[in-house]
């Protein structure tokens, strides 16, 4: 085809994805979810932890209202401004007021069922009791109907049972009474049990939005319903506070804080690049002439990348920068290569050098990661419009390459403290690589607000939960097979760190043994109830004053037959039933059943007990998804290092053994070095230096194919290959100024690497002219 | 002897869960009463410390007998109240920071926790307390005064019907000594304290204050 009209057919097709791009909906293309780069093939337990990170927990507000006036009345006319505004918001799912009352309602359900909820748990607990205190001969039954007498008078005579006797929750069992306790004293970690002290004058909410809360419009939407709400009521008392806190709020920081990101790194990008080409171009307006082939690379990038995703995350669109750095190196390489070298093979390199990268970045579409996927795709379709753009908009009759750059002053001086600068550079480098570590921490991929996550957490604290803890999520195929496993998880902990613990729903509703074990007890039960009201009449209790708890135990125990699923259907109504913090503790989906549970463990301990016990998952949005990352990282390091092995085999294939051989070596020695010095500058290496070692390696290899090729003609590394070094540094260093740890990361690792590669080409100068003479 | 104004105190004390209880308007009360209360508040401002020790019942709808317990009430002007009961290793300690609640193990040590009881009225009630603030106590309850002979009452009815545990309070004595306080709660349940022995103190030894009262070092809750 005619190079005027295949130039005139990617102008037009370049004009058209421009004008797609004007067209995107970019609040609802672009995404900010971290939870959102788990791989699609994904475990249960990846699905279950992404929908609770995303919609169960991450859908949940909390409220607080203060500086209200003492006095219910007063405070009920506040109450009821809240109310109704929050309920009459479409984006409101549920809102509860936050209370002793929405306690004690959460356990209607299991108060109503006592004995099929709490029996089970009880006596087996009394049965280990027995098997440690009993005296020989002795009948359980009897001695558990006597030690339920003496908790009764303990719990008679302790300040609670003033608090806490509530005629419809009492029972000679105490059953409803010891597990209100329990809650009541902190012992349910991050689920909030709602017994911290509520101040007069403050009111809590809890409510779920009916959208994702991810969503911008989700956010923008709550912040401008919750200002109107403030406003209201601020005009009818201005001693009033009213804050919020939940994921949606910091997600929406998060966004806020990547967007000025984008604007920010790329500007610096783009200054970086213009004080670069001030140094080292005689005439700085020069660099405009990249500027097509500049805008091609980012319009193509887009486009291709709006088009093949449905959606995007934000994190791809900050590597822009790194497009910037390495889509104008073509065009500095075809409108800067000096005179004096005309026969120098610029577009043949260029050509071997955009290829192999761009294949090696469409290699990584065959990651599981999705982020992954995007980056592949966006840098590759970017620097092949670039390349595209550079070799049909730039002539090789170019008029600018006579004296286009300044000359670089060279003395031995200068030779000899280059030559000492790579040596240190190689030996702190090599150093680095024996301490090396990798780790991925999902928290580097977010721009959080310190001061404002600190802020959510008080709030939370102030709502009753406790932000210390681990979290583990245990799935099951029912909800009995998941208190089992939490118990023996409880067990695990109890054994491996003893005085630890903590609290999960199988505290005190039944697993399936003892359930089992209760129904295998049915024919001695109602002995057992005979001794238990023989016990208690022993003990100076009247016990018709229970009201019908001894008729309950007795057709509670006719009806014991099959009660596994009976106890499948009222633990199910207790889950649905639970409101505030307590809302997704336990839950089901699709046929699969979880709990959380909560340990007041060490991060450390955290790690060892969930290595141990393969059915739960240490459990929360860091830990899972760095569980997750670490795994992907691996992956990554697989069709990394397969995509180089191709780029490696096409150098080796088109310019022999030796050359290509020295031309793959300069970028993988580069890499170590690099890898060397970013782990002693980071402590600990990610996923994102691993994707700038392959980024950073690819824009080695250029400069290697173009200072060998300048070597094997006994003439030094071009120019322009310098140009395109101290833009593509500037580039990267922008990246450091970024708010998202990662980006920083893999800023650094490309400028590195592409900066010493090009230190031990130019320092092997003589060493490789006279090797490749030979 | 007992002290009258140290076991209106100690009525108070037990009245904290009636915290959120609150009246409308403040009623105008009739005389006898009025002085009544004037001589109890000028014993209650006679020391700052004091000791009081009582027997208290705790009826049950479901109990025949009552639970009995023993307890030492502390006064501590300007600090706080405490109540222990010995036997059963367990302290109330009620100041300006809430209500804390310390179990004792067998060596000394204890472990405490926060009573879920609303904390401006819990200072307030201790506040009304140490100065036996009669508007306080009007604002709360309905307050009858009963006299036969030589015997009195003080019939306190809470002003609020909602929620709430405690129906009635009744003091009663002869004289200006209190004989005995009733506590009526909701579902049956009554506490009747009867005031024992009285100890009058210049101040509190050092391990008293660490061990019935909140040191500093001690957190809310």
């Amino acid at each position: 085809m005619n190079a005027r009209i295949l130039r005139f057919c990617f102008i037009v097709a370049l004009v058209l994805a421009g004008i797609y791009l004007t067209q995107v909906d970019y609040s609802s293309k672009l995404e900010t979810d971290v939870s959102s780069l788990l791989p699609q093939v994904e475990t249960e337990e990846a699905r279950v932890a992404r929908r609770l990170i995303s919609e169960e927990q991450g859908r949940a507000v909390y409220l607080e209202l203060s500086g209200l006036p003492i006095g219910k009345e007063d405070a009920a006319v506040f109450e009821k401004i809240v109310l109704e505004r929050l309920q009459g918001d479409s984006i409101v799912g549920s809102v509860v007021k936050l209370d002793q009352k929405t306690h004690l309602d959460a356990f209607k359900i299991v108060a109503n069922h006592r004995l099929e909820l709490l029996f089970p748990k009880w006596m087996e607990g009394k049965r280990e009791s027995f098997l440690e205190e009993r005296s020989e001969g002795e009948d359980f039954f009897k001695w558990a109907a006597i030690s339920a007498v003496e908790d009764m008078d303990v719990f008679l005579e302790s300040p609670s049972a003033m608090e806490l006797a509530r005629p419809e929750l009492m029972d000679p069992l105490l059953l409803n009474i010891s597990n209100l306790i329990a809650l009541n004293e902190n012992e349910s970690g991050g689920f909030a049990s709602m017994s911290s002290d509520m101040e007069e004058g403050v009111q809590y909410y809890w409510l779920t939005l009916a959208e994702p809360p991810l969503s911008p419009i989700t956010q923008e939407t709550l912040e401008i319903l919750i200002d109107e709400i403030e406003k209201e009521l601020i005009e009818k008392d201005s001693g009033l506070q009213f804050k919020y806190g939940g994921l949606v709020k910091l997600a929406g920081a998060s966004r806020e804080r990547i967007q000025g990101d984008i604007f920010k790194i790329n500007l610096l990008s783009v200054l970086g690049v213009f004080i670069v080409s001030s140094v080292l171009l005689r005439k700085p307006w020069m660099l405009l002439l990249t500027v097509p082939t500049l805008l091609a690379g980012v319009i193509g990038a887009m486009s291709v990348l709006f088009l093949v995703f449905d959606q995007v995350n934000i994190i791809v669109l900050i590597v822009g920068a790194i497009l910037i750095g390495t889509a104008i190196d073509y065009a500095i390489h075809l409108i800067f290569t000096e005179k004096a070298e005309a026969d120098f093979p610029t577009r043949k390199l260029i050509t071997y050098a955009c290829l192999s990268t761009v294949v090696g970045f469409f290699i990584l579409l065959f990651a599981d990661l999705i982020l992954i996927r995007q980056i592949g795709v966006f840098v590759g379709a970017g620097l092949l419009c670039a390349y595209l753009m550079a070799r049909l908009s730039i002539g090789s009759k170019s008029r600018h390459k006579q004296m286009a750059l300044r000359g670089i002053r060279k003395t031995e001086k200068g030779r000899a403290f280059v030559a000492v600068v790579a040596c240190a550079v190689i030996l702190v480098g090599g150093w680095g690589l024996f301490g090396l570590e990798w780790k991925d921490d999902i928290h580097n991929l977010e721009a959080p607000d310190n001061d404002l996550v600190q802020e959510d957490l008080a709030l939370r604290e102030r709502l009753g939960s406790n932000s210390t803890g681990s979290l583990f999520l245990i799935t099951g195929n029912s909800y009995l097979d998941v208190f089992e496993k939490e118990e023996h998880l409880m067990e695990l902990v109890s054994e491996r760190f003893p005085g630890k613990g903590g609290f999960g729903v199988s505290k005190f509703l039944p697993s399936r043994s003892e359930i089992e074990s209760i129904e295998m007890t049915k024919a001695e039960l109602p002995r057992f109830f005979d001794a238990l009201s023989i016990a208690f009449e022993d003990g100076g209790y009247a016990i018709e004053e229970f009201g019908d708890f001894f008729i309950s135990a007795t057709s509670f125990v006719e009806a014991l037959r099959n009660k596994s699923e009976r106890y499948e259907i009222l633990i199910e109504d207790f889950a649905n039933g639970l409101k505030g913090p307590m809302a997704g503790v336990i839950g089901e989906s699709d046929g699969h059943y979880w709990s959380l549970s909560s340990l007041n463990l060490s991060t450390e301990e955290a790690i060892e007990i969930s290595s141990l016990q393969e059915e739960v998952t240490l459990f929360s949005q860091l830990s899972f998804l760095n569980k997750t990352l670490d795994k992907h990282r691996k992956t990554l390091l697989f069709f990394g290092v397969f995509a180089m092995l191709f780029v490696a085999g096409v150098i080796l294939f088109a310019f022999g053994g030796k050359k290509g051989g020295l031309v793959v070596f300069y970028p993988f020695l580069g890499g170590g070095v690099a890898i060397g010095i970013c782990a002693l500058l980071f402590g600990e290496l990610n996923m994102f230096h691993l994707i700038g070692c392959f980024l950073g390696g690819a824009i080695a290899l250029d400069y290697a194919l173009f200072a060998i090729e300048s070597y094997s003609r006994a003439s030094g590394i071009p120019h322009s290959v310098w140009l395109s070094a101290g833009t593509t540094t500037a580039s990267f260093l922008a990246l450091s100024f970024s708010a998202i740890p990662v980006v920083q990361s893999l800023g650094m690792m490309v400028a590195l690497l592409a900066c010493v590669t090009l230190l031990l080409l130019h320092v092997s100068r003589a060493f490789l002219t006279k090797s490749l003479h030979e | 002897m007992v002290n009258r104004g140290q076991s209106v105190l100690l009525v108070l004390l037990l009245l904290l869960p009636l915290s959120n209880l609150k009246a409308e308007k403040v009623e105008t009360i009739e005389d006898p009463l009025q002085d009544k209360l004037i001589a109890l508040e000028h014993n209650v401002s006679k020391s700052g410390v004091r000791q009081v020790e009582f027997t208290e019942e705790r009826f049950f709808s479901f109990r025949k007998k009552p639970i009995e317990l023993e307890g030492i009430l502390r006064l501590w002007s300007g600090v706080g109240v405490s109540i222990s009961y010995p036997k059963k290793k367990t302290l109330l300690i009620a100041d300006d920071l809430g209500v804390l609640v310390r179990k004792f193990r067998n060596n000394g040590s204890f472990r405490q926790k926060s009573m879920n009881v609303e904390r401006l009225d819990t200072i307030y009630l201790l506040k009304a307390a140490f100065e036996f603030d009669r508007t306080g106590l009007e604002r709360l309850f309905h307050l009858e005064w009963e006299e036969n002979d030589d015997q009195w009452s003080i019939i306190m009815t809470p002003r609020r019907e909602d929620e709430k545990k405690i129906k009635e309070v009744m003091m009663s004595g002869c004289e200006l000594e209190i004989k005995r306080i009733d506590l009526v709660f909701v579902g049956e349940k009554k506490i009747v304290i009867h005031p024992k022995e009285e100890q009058l103190k210049e101040a509190f030894s050092q391990e008293e204050q660490s061990k019935y009262f909140r040191s500093p070092m001690d957190e809310k809750g």
